[in-house]
């Protein structure tokens, strides 16, 4: 938890910094959006003004070299998120997953 | 057996959900600065039952099957609970957004079971929120409101408006929502629209609050995963260049283009009965007409007038967000709805 709160500090004092580079913040955005293009779960737009729960997904390409580091988990992901934590702070790439059987 | 989805290559098809975005009308208990459609406790005007009854089940022979019911406070409309009940009858899926402070007469909370989810706006910490809001104790009300749901066992989820001033408590935000036991969290950057225009012009979103947004929108994803759905109306242009058939309705390979809901995902009815293609506020001169005037070949006259055109204009607006390098994250309903109106000039 504690961890949780400092990660969450220091994720927003980063993106506050006024007079921060905008490379930095755009280079976070880009490790996520290259996440996503590896096959994870994929944007869906919404209009404003319209709740919706459901999300699908469309030509999720699977790196397999991104893959192969995580084939111990086996099965098909049917969701995936992950969050670049390495960008923010250096503890490596937290991942999550939900497995299909 | 692989996930079809994930088959390089495999065809991308429509969302399983075509939206009508309904505003029987702009009547509201608020006046909010950020309301897109200008509502207020002043407006009168409202849908007539019988017409939207007649295209609803048009439009459900058409494709569309989930409403989605916006306003003005729809809890004002007066005949709600018959609509819905009409609408889930046929076979839609019924899903509402409120401010949440008027659940809790015996009327409104009956007709909850006619819907299958409620998004309950909500603008940040109560001083914002009410400041927003335009009345104290708003935030308080709202979340008798949530309260409500939680106890009706309804699924709920939170629309949050993203601004300059509030981008700082989505971490805030996100364990107000699960706390709450919301099932999905929003989140909508200010569009400059309706008033908005004029009483929050100086909070327009740049592209580093966008780019703010979307990168704590992916870590609530992440943080939330399996218990919540976080869900940011932005998209980073990398994104949209390798997927555009996300937006692009004409692009996807499965999309019978000779059919309006699989080309154009969300259609808009507002008050007076104007039915809008994509969103609210897209240009009146595309518009598909209205509940008082149609009848069985509505949707196919409009794609045969219309569908080139639209699809072009899709395809330059496209090219120009690619084109554009200095702009990371798109909120792709404010570009589109922009270019509806303000067409790009095209060089021969
Ligand atoms: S934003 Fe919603 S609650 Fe506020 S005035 Fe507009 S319709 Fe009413």
């Amino acid at each position: 938890m504690d961890n949780i709160k400092e990660f969450e500090a220091g994720l927003l004092k980063k993106l506050e910094a006024k007079d921060m580079d905008k490379i930095v913040i755009r280079n976070i955005s880009r490790e996520i959006v290259n996440l996503k293009k590896s096959g994870l779960l994929i944007d869906q737009v919404y209009v404003k003004g319209v709740p919706r729960l459901d999300r699908y997904i469309i030509n999720g390409i699977v790196d397999p070299e991104f893959w192969s580091k995580f084939n111990n988990v086996g099965g098909i992901f049917s969701r995936f998120e992950v969050f670049p934590y390495g960008v923010i702070a250096h503890q490596g790439f937290k991942f999550n997953a939900e497995i299909e059987r | 057996m692989m996930n079809e989805h994930f088959t390089k290559g495999s065809s991308a098809c429509a969302a399983p959900f075509r939206t009508i975005q309904l505003h029987p009308t702009r009547r509201c208990n608020l006046c909010c600065k950020h309301c897109y459609s200008s509502s207020s406790p002043l407006l009168k005007e409202s849908l007539d039952l019988t017409a939207l009854k007649t295209f609803l089940k048009y439009a459900y022979d058409q494709g569309f099957n989930n409403i989605s019911l916006s306003g003005g406070e729809p809890l004002l409309y007066k005949d709600l609970e018959a609509l819905l009940r009409f609408t889930k009858e046929l076979g839609y899926n019924n899903t509402m957004a409120t401010n949440g402070m008027l659940l809790g007469g015996a009327r409104n909370r009956s007709l909850l079971q006619y819907l299958d989810l409620v998004a309950v706006s909500v603008d940040g910490p109560p001083q914002l929120h009410d400041y927003i809001r335009g009345q104290q104790g708003a935030f308080e009300k709202m979340q008798q409101g949530l309260q409500i749901l939680k106890e009706l066992n309804k699924p709920f989820g939170l629309i949050h408006t993203v601004t300059p001033e509030s981008w700082k408590e989505l971490i805030w935000l996100g364990a107000f929502a699960a706390d709450a036991g919301a099932k999905l969290l929003q989140l909508h950057p200010l569009e400059l629209f309706g008033r908005a225009r004029q009483e929050l012009a100086q909070w327009a979103n740049d592209d580093l609050h966008l780019h703010r947004t979307y990168i704590l929108a992916n870590y609530l994803s992440s943080k939330y995963q399996g218990r919540m759905v976080i869900q940011a109306d932005l998209l980073h242009r990398d994104y949209l260049q390798s997927f555009p058939q996300v937006v692009n309705g004409f692009a996807r390979s499965c999309s019978n283009k000779d059919r309006l809901a699989q080309v154009i995902d969300n259609i808009v009815i507002d008050e007076t009965g104007a039915i809008t293609p994509f969103a609210y506020g897209f240009d009146p001169q595309l518009s598909i007409g209205t509940l008082h005037d149609f009848d069985d070949t509505l949707f196919d006259r409009y794609l045969a007038h219309n569908a080139a055109k639209i699809e072009a204009m899709m395809e330059q607006t496209l090219a120009h967000v690619f084109e554009n390098k200095d702009q990371d994250i798109i909120n792709w309903n404010e570009v589109w709805v922009y270019n509806s109106r303000n067409p790009l000039q095209v060089s021969a």
